[in-house]
């Protein structure tokens, strides 16, 4: 699904960052922030599921707030078909946000407990155009059917639902408004293992069924092994390596990646107790800004590390942010 | 790091016979907890697992006599620590018990140490105890600092739970609940807050303080992986009930329940990129659905109509591999 | 921990608000239906009874239940009249507060930066005003009436609800629906009056229904201070006022204001508590074990 290539992306990050202030002093001397995304680089086409892993703080959240445009990028751009996302307004702002829906991890603050659950689901419609009361309950009811729920549930509010069923009344509001990108921050973290699968299995036919492009944010990497095409790996506010889903988890290049992966347990006693996790090194000191993120952390780190960032570079079919990634891959 | 699965030893610490919960009253009660029995022997980690609402908290909760008073709850059955049955010890009595006897570990470690007090003042907290002088609590905190790998822990006594790497802070709450040498620690969740990468590493501290001490621990977790890395036994609850339990290279690797099976099946591997996920029809039971019946048989695949009216009975093999089911699968039918 | 724990909390909560609701709606249907209840005319009285005592003591008359002020006025019709003005000043002023608070308390709240700060100031400086004084004042230059204290009142009391609207908006702001429905499209406006307005509604009307008592009180001080409802419209703070002179050797004039006062405002109370009881952990309830 990843042969669009040719044609414009659908949504572009260029060399976005995001800064957050960190103590508004009371005279307008020193301002500190603190820098959450780096010069951020991320691409998705129509029709393609992008991944995007990191763990608690990396700013994966951040980013898919900027991509929202729920948050502004203090250097850099979002562009959406080609356009600067700060800079459209009117149709082409309503065509946006009809065009891209988010999904969020909490499904219980998620759904305003207030509301109806056809409110709810048909506000992306009601939002950006005028419908009959006929054609939103028409949509709305076609939505809650194909995630699973039944028409007449659009009657009832979101606190009659179980935590799974929200997250699909949640999807259903995604889908209402038939987007070109679905951004899936966390939809199943807070699921059942058997409630997961289920809502993995639907994200997946609703993908093959509609075309839509999907940016899938988890720190769980079998969860994005199944769902993406695409990888990006994001640490600490920068990418580290980003690389098409197999060659990711097959050959991983970064130190941070392999990390990750190591770090992941599978079912099997047998695998899980020989998992060897490179050891985290517990550090004291927190990364300089100067050298490589992870040089604090990282088994293979050089005095180059430390003093010098390595920009994301294509390397076997990937593209990793290592000095050493050649030296070190196996 | 890593242990192998040892044969559990003769006399356990912990042994939980028929334990029962029932929340609310007498006419309308609902039964959280369903007969649940387990044991435990020293040096042992027993992982107790199911989905939300199989009862798995409430049972370490009721275990511990620590179900908030306000909820009118009847509890049932034996839990023995040492032969003593702690649902029948004065409530005097439980203090000693929570901290020599069982131990909980916090659910969040990066969040449990207080941010105002130094490491030295909670760690001395923790050991305070009758007939520990000052210096000699001073020594033993330093002492269990070093069991745990900090390195310098003069040094560490000194500092604020912000100086220190979230890698660290970790192993600080790992000295703190293990100061007094527990005979059984239970974790509820112990790192779901936590990033795989430091997870592991958490686990393995826990492992070698287990080592170290020779206590037991049980494990109450949603997370198959973590019980497969750290666990000797298994415990699969389902809707108040244990469906299956054993050595955990056993059920994991050859389940006979078919809720364990889909349980298992139903996670995405990371070796390879699946189109489908096999899943387990149908819903999570209401907690408290009281049926005559296998409360599994609504979704599982092989369900006959004597699972539909009688319970199934916890049948044990040789190997100490439990079953509750009336067709189980065939042994050996595992990947 | 789904445990059915609810269930007794909740039976006092109800008692306590059926109690409080009922004593509010005999009061309220005694302000609306004062003229079929009054037994007198409250504006004419007759000069040959004044100052009669309640009819249960030596001296009292049975035509006067609670005895006759000093024109000879029927004290219980009175009453009767009063709690139409003293309730509609309370409700009126209450509405006004709470509209134009709630409105400047949400926007501050939901926007944030320059604008909330910039308002929450002028709330800080309101918050410090001497009211009575500001009422005084008022009251003084623009002269005392039924709007005018209304008014004054709804001036005092806005601050109150804008605070507690930024604090609750700020609540809500951050659930995840507010920003599913910005992603959606949906203009600030609809936003405030979708999203957040019904998910703060609760703490406000709790606020209100806390405030009728105390509007009660500052309209019954303006009143006897000579800046409130102007006579004869027999506010209960200018029946108190009326009466004060003769406390003692006719303490019946002032006592009965007195009593309907402190009964509106502890009803008031109670309504209030037995509402946030009720709207509160409700909503709370269920989760995970």
């Amino acid at each position: 699904m990843s042969d669009a290539a040719s044609t414009t992306p659908l949504l572009v990050a260029d060399q976005v960052s995001r800064e957050f202030p960190l103590s508004r002093g009371l005279l307008a001397g020193q301002r500190r922030s603190v820098s959450v995304l780096r010069r951020v680089d991320l691409t998705i086409y129509s029709g393609e599921a992008v991944g995007l892993v990191g763990e608690s703080g990396s700013g994966k959240t951040t980013l898919s707030r900027l991509l929202l445009r729920l948050d502004q990028p203090t250097a850099g751009d979002v562009r959406f078909e080609g356009a600067r996302l700060a800079e459209i307004a009117g149709e082409p702002l309503k065509n946006f946000h009809r065009a891209v829906q988010p999904v969020f991890q909490d499904p219980f603050a998620a759904l305003n407990p207030r509301m109806r659950v056809g409110r709810i689901v048909s506000e992306p419609l009601r939002a950006n155009g005028d419908y009959s009361r006929a054609q939103l309950d028409e949509r709305v009811g076609l939505a809650l059917e194909r995630v699973g729920l039944r028409a007449v549930d659009a009657a009832r509010y979101a606190q009659e639902f179980s935590g799974g069923q929200r997250q699909r009344i949640a999807i259903a509001r995604a889908l209402v408004s038939s987007p070109r990108l679905i951004v899936l921050d966390e939809p199943v973290a807070s699921q059942d293992v058997s409630i997961r699968a289920q809502i993995l299995n639907l994200l997946k036919e609703l993908q093959q069924e509609h075309g839509m492009a999907y940016l899938y944010i988890s720190h769980d990497l079998a969860t994005v092994r199944f769902l993406c095409d695409r990888v990006y790996v994001l640490y600490q506010g920068e990418i580290v390596e980003h690389a098409p889903v197999a060659r990711l988890f097959e050959n991983p290049r970064h130190p941070y990646t392999r990390n990750l992966l190591s770090a992941w347990l599978p079912a099997d006693p047998l695998r899980a107790r020989a998992q060897t996790v490179d050891a985290v090194r517990v550090s004291d000191t927190l990364p300089s800004g100067a050298g490589c993120a992870f040089a604090p952390r990282c088994p293979h780190v050089t005095e180059r590390c430390r003093s010098e960032r390595p920009d994301l570079i294509p390397n076997h079919g990937s593209e990793v942010a290592c000095h050493r990634a050649d030296e070190i891959a196996l | 790091m890593t242990a192998s699965p040892r044969s559990p030893q003769a006399t356990p610490v912990l042994q939980v016979d028929g334990l029962s919960v029932d929340f609310g009253r007498a006419d309308d009660a609902v039964r959280i907890v369903d007969e649940v029995s387990f044991s435990l022997a020293a040096g042992e980690t027993l992982g107790l697992v199911g989905e939300s609402g199989c009862g798995k908290s409430t049972t370490v909760l009721a275990l511990l006599r620590l179900l908030p008073p306000r909820v009118s709850a009847r509890v049932s059955g034996t839990v023995k620590l040492n032969g003593d049955d702690l649902l029948r010890l004065p409530e005097k009595a439980l203090p000693a018990v929570r901290g020599r006897g069982i131990t909980m570990i916090p659910q969040n470690p990066m969040t449990s140490l207080n941010p105002l007090f130094t490491i030295g003042r909670q760690l001395e907290e923790c050991l305070d105890g009758p007939g520990v002088s000052p210096a000699r609590r001073r020594e033993l905190a330093i002492e269990q600092l070093r069991a745990v790998g900090i390195s310098e822990p003069e040094r560490r006594l000194n500092q604020f739970p912000h100086e220190l790497s979230g890698g660290m802070r970790q192993r600080v709450v790992g000295a703190c609940v293990t100061a007094r040498s527990p005979r059984v620690l239970i974790a509820d969740e112990p790192t779901t807050a936590l990033d795989a990468t430091v997870q592991v590493q958490y686990l393995d501290m826990l492992k070698s303080l287990q080592a170290r001490s020779g206590m037991a621990m049980l494990f109450v977790t949603h997370d198959i992986g973590v019980v497969a890395r750290i666990c000797d036994r298994i415990a699969v609850m389902y809707a108040g009930r244990i469906v299956e339990s054993g050595k955990v290279d056993t059920v994991l690797r050859s389940p006979r329940h078919w809720y364990t099976r889909a349980l298992i099946d139903s996670l995405p591997p990371l070796d390879r990129q699946l189109d489908r996920l096999p899943t387990i029809a149908g819903t999570l039971p209401r907690p408290g659905t009281i049926t005559e019946a296998c409360r599994f048989a609504p979704r599982c695949p092989a369900a006959h109509d004597k699972c539909r009216t009688d319970i199934p009975p916890a049948v044990t093999d040789t190997d100490g591999h439990v079953v509750a089911c009336w067709t189980p699968r065939e042994q050996g039918s595992g990947q | 921990m789904a445990g059915p724990a609810g269930a007794p909390v909740k039976r006092t909560a109800f008692g306590q608000l059926g109690i409080a609701g009922s004593i509010a709606a005999v009061m309220v249907a005694c302000a609306l239906l004062a003229p079929l209840l009054a037994p007198h005319d409250p504006y004419v009285g007759m000069l040959a009874d004044r100052l009669l005592p309640p009819s249960w003591l030596d001296g009292g008359d049975v035509r006067y239940l609670l005895g006759t002020d000093i024109l000879g006025r029927d004290v219980l019709s009175r009453l009767l009249y009063g709690a139409r003005v003293s309730l509609l000043v309370a409700v009126a002023a209450v509405m006004l507060a709470g509209i134009v608070g709630s409105t400047i308390g949400i926007v501050a709240g939901y926007f944030g930066g320059w604008l909330d700060s910039v308002l929450m100031r002028i709330v800080d400086l309101v918050v410090s005003l001497p009211m009575i004084l500001i009422a005084l004042l008022v009251g003084v230059i623009a002269g005392p009436s039924l709007t005018n204290i209304i008014i004054i009142i709804g001036f005092v009391l806005w601050s109150q609800f804008a605070r507690m609207a930024r604090a609750e908006t700020l609540r809500v702001r951050q659930l995840a629906f507010i920003d599913l429905a910005r992603s959606a499209g949906l203009a600030a406006p609809r936003i405030m009056l979708e999203h957040v307005l019904p998910n703060i509604a609760g703490p406000l009307l709790v606020l209100a229904t806390l405030q009728v008592g105390t509007v009660i009180i500052m309209e019954a001080s303006l009143s006897f201070l000579g800046v409130g409802v102007p006579p004869p419209a027999p506010a209960w703070g200018t029946l108190i006022a009326d009466g004060r002179s003769y406390v003692l050797s006719a303490w019946w004039i002032c006592i009965f204001p007195g009593l309907a006062i402190i009964t509106t405002v502890m009803t008031a109370n109670l309504l209030g508590d037995g509402l946030a009881d009720r709207l509160d952990p409700a909503r709370k309830a269920g989760g995970q074990s």
